[in-house]
């Protein structure tokens, strides 16, 4: 587990490395924050297409959306589909599911301006996925006593996991976002997944491993509006 | 302004290869995919249950089934490959102490069979519980179930033979 927390904090420390660079360019009179705003944003891993079409036995598909809130807190809700396929010699059977994720991202870069989005962040997940897993046909070789096959019923099967995240967004163009999470994924009921597990799990990956680091590159389309009743933090004076 | 942006997606990049490399990588199977009974041979003793290591001189152990010998005339007193069968709930085996097979004994196991998840990439095997044995005593004194759990667990004998 500690390796993930190490990848995750050794991109977030080369993230604010960049960081550093900006306010080192900027002038040091500069506004800390503006929640005067909201936002709601809507994305959709254009990874995941890729990699569907070069790793034929997963397919993924994952979209996210996003609320601003205040204090850098963003909401997020996240969610998808797919299937994963085994088709070994030992083993034969195929799932497929759907999951969703909740959870915060905490923006970890000062704003620029008012009008900044762009955001570095770190966050945490609360992920379930509902899985349908086929009927399983194995086969035992043994050159002793010959071969044997069966099948293995079909099942319905949940997974709980929660996620470590980390990551960027940038506005390319007014209210088109692009950008990266990282994230080291933990499953929370194992031991009910141990007993022939999903392949793929999408949302979460190998369905037989208890610990999984995932990326996803999002495209996403913001809109704002003003918020009513709001106060604006005045800028900092040095 | 953009171009600066566009350093931060580049920073993915290379976690993105070495995650696409990594699925790619297939995963073989290192696992045993059978399961043995492991057999020692013993002098018998007063106590019944211990002894000293016996050696056979010329050891033939097989099943009479498929006429298969496991050990033909090998002198040693462990026999770590024996196997039950997955497709019988009774196995018998016959065991010679020499070649000659004057006096070759048979032993019976009778064992429940577990169909147990090994992994993905290997699949299923069975594993045995034995509940009983019966055999004769040409030159067999007697046989002692050590350990009745045949799951591949290492360093395990299963079986004791006192002769």
């Amino acid at each position: 587990m500690s390796k993930y927390f190490t990848s995750i904090l050794f991109l977030l420390l080369s993230i604010g490395a960049f960081a550093q660079d900006d306010e080192d360019d900027m002038p040091s009179n500069k506004p800390v924050s503006s929640d005067s705003t909201s936002q709601l944003r809507l994305g959709f891993d254009i990874s995941r297409p890729v990699f569907n079409a070069l790793i034929p036995e997963k397919k993924s598909y994952e979209i996210e959306l996003d609320f601003y809130g205040k204090k850098e807190i963003y909401y997020v809700l996240e969610g998808g589909w797919g299937s994963g396929k085994l088709d070994s010699t030992y083993l034969r059977y195929s799932n497929s599911n759907t999951f969703f994720k909740a959870g915060i991202n905490k923006g970890i870069l000062q704003r620029l301006f008012p009008g900044d989005w762009d955001m570095a962040f770190i966050g945490l997940r609360y992920g379930i996925g509902f899985i349908n897993r086929s009927d399983a046909s194995y086969l035992i070789v043994d050159s002793t006593w010959g071969n044997s096959s069966g099948i293995i019923p079909g099942k319905n099967l949940t997974a709980h996991w929660f996620e470590l995240t980390g990551g960027v967004r940038v506005e390319l163009f007014k209210g088109l976002f692009a950008g990266w999470n990282i994230r080291g994924k933990f499953i929370l009921n194992g031991k009910q997944l141990k007993e022939l597990p999903p392949y793929y799990i999408a949302g979460y990956g190998k369905g037989d491993k208890a610990s999984i680091f995932d990326f996803n590159f999002y495209l996403d389309y913001a809109i704002r509006w003003k918020r009513k009743h709001v106060k604006t933090i005045a800028p900092k004076e040095d | 302004m953009i171009k600066h942006k566009l350093i931060y997606l580049v920073v993915l990049l290379p976690v993105s290869i070495l995650w696409f490399s990594c699925s790619r990588i297939s995963e073989p199977c290192f696992q045993p995919l059978n399961v043995y009974v492991s057999v020692g041979t013993y002098k018998a003793a007063d106590t019944g249950s211990t002894g000293l290591d016996s050696v056979l001189p010329k050891a033939v152990l097989g099943y009479p089934n498929n006429n298969m010998r496991v050990y033909n005339g090998v002198k040693a007193n462990k026999f770590p490959l024996m196997q039950l069968s997955p497709q019988q709930d009774s196995l018998k085996w016959f065991i010679s102490t020499d070649s000659t097979y004057l006096g070759t004994d048979t032993i019976t196991f009778f064992y429940n069979r577990n169909l147990t998840f090994l992994s993905r990439t290997c699949g299923y095997t069975y594993h045995y519980v034995i509940q009983g044995v019966k055999y004769t005593k040409y030159n067999i004194d007697s046989v002692v179930i050590k350990n009745g759990n045949i799951d591949g667990t290492a360093n395990i004998e299963h079986v004791k033979i006192f002769y």
